[in-house]
């Protein structure tokens, strides 16, 4: 960039400066009520209004729906999963329950006999 | 500043707020008057508060260019809602283009096209400096950005102008 480009460019702008000063409106038009060229407004088509309108509707509705047809308020009893009586949870028994035994588990079962042998024994070794 | 006495320098600066209002509205003419009438109210009312700091012409051309975002916004959005994406095109980019250059000689309409060119805060700087005669300072005071930045874009800019002016020397 050199002086001559400076200017060149100041010499340019200063042709357009002018240019603009022979079309600048009067400053009294300026501060006049006239000028003011507002905007027309339009009003907008309500579009969001009838969206919340629907909204609201669907879920009143919705609501509607629901407590006439829907399932009635969660009691946290078991009857509610199996439909029988009401039971206390300490006995309640899961209906697949039987699914978990599975065979030998009477040996299982049986081991409270043999660790009473077994205690038995040691007791006497000890004796003598 | 009374009221009066603010009339009496707006009045001596107004050529120079409608050339900086012209370039603040990608030089759409009705778009300015607009603009400038809104900030001639804003000082004027006092809604716009001079504190002295800067020059009243610095601080008046920081209004202008405030006001003249906000309407070419408001207009963006006008169109927008009433006329349809289409007629929003043109008004995207707020930088001068061939219609604004139409009515100049061929001198300016070359400056206006080669101006359409650069960045928006490069043509701001060119034209701070070079039309209204400004110091980089007083530019960055009216863009509100540091002097640095404003030194950044005003080199760039009078590069990318002074090629394009050459280009378009050639055509």
């Amino acid at each position: 960039m050199t002086l001559s480009d400076d200017d060149e460019l100041r010499a340019r702008f200063d042709a357009l400066r002018e240019e603009d000063r022979r079309r600048a409106p009067a400053f009294r038009g300026a501060l006049s009520d006239e000028w003011p060229r507002p905007l027309p407004r339009r009003r907008a088509f309500p579009l969001v209004w009838i969206a919340a309108a629907g909204i609201v509707l669907t879920v009143g509705i919705a609501v509607r729906e629901i407590r006439q047809h829907g399932p009635g308020p969660y009691t946290g009893s078991a009857s509610s999963f199996g439909g029988g009586d009401t039971v206390s949870i300490t006995t309640w028994r899961s209906p697949t329950a039987s699914l978990l035994r599975t065979s030998g588990s009477e040996m299982v079962a049986s081991s409270r006999i043999l660790s009473s042998v077994l205690d038995g024994a040691s007791r006497a070794a000890v004796q003598h | 500043m009374q009221r009066s006495e603010l009339e009496r320098e707006l009045e001596a600066l107004h050529s120079e707020c409608w050339g900086w209002a012209l370039a603040c509205c990608a030089r759409d003419s009705e778009l300015a008057e607009d603009a400038l009438q809104t900030a001639y109210l804003r000082v004027l009312s006092g809604r716009a508060k001079f504190d002295g700091r800067s020059s009243l012409r610095t601080w008046v051309f920081g209004v202008i260019r405030m006001t003249a975002m906000e309407e070419g916004r408001r207009r963006r959005s006008w169109m927008a809602r009433n006329v349809g994406s289409d007629a929003t095109m043109g008004l995207a980019d707020p930088s001068p283009g061939a219609d604004a250059a139409a009515e100049f000689s061929e001198q300016s309409a070359i400056l206006i096209a080669a101006l359409a060119t650069v960045s928006p805060r490069q043509r701001e700087v060119l034209q701070l400096v070079f039309y209204h005669g400004m110091t980089i300072e007083e530019a960055a005071r009216v863009m509100s950005v540091s002097v640095g930045s404003a030194r950044t874009h005003y080199e760039r800019g009078k590069k990318a102008l002074a090629h394009t002016l050459a280009e378009l020397r050639i055509r």
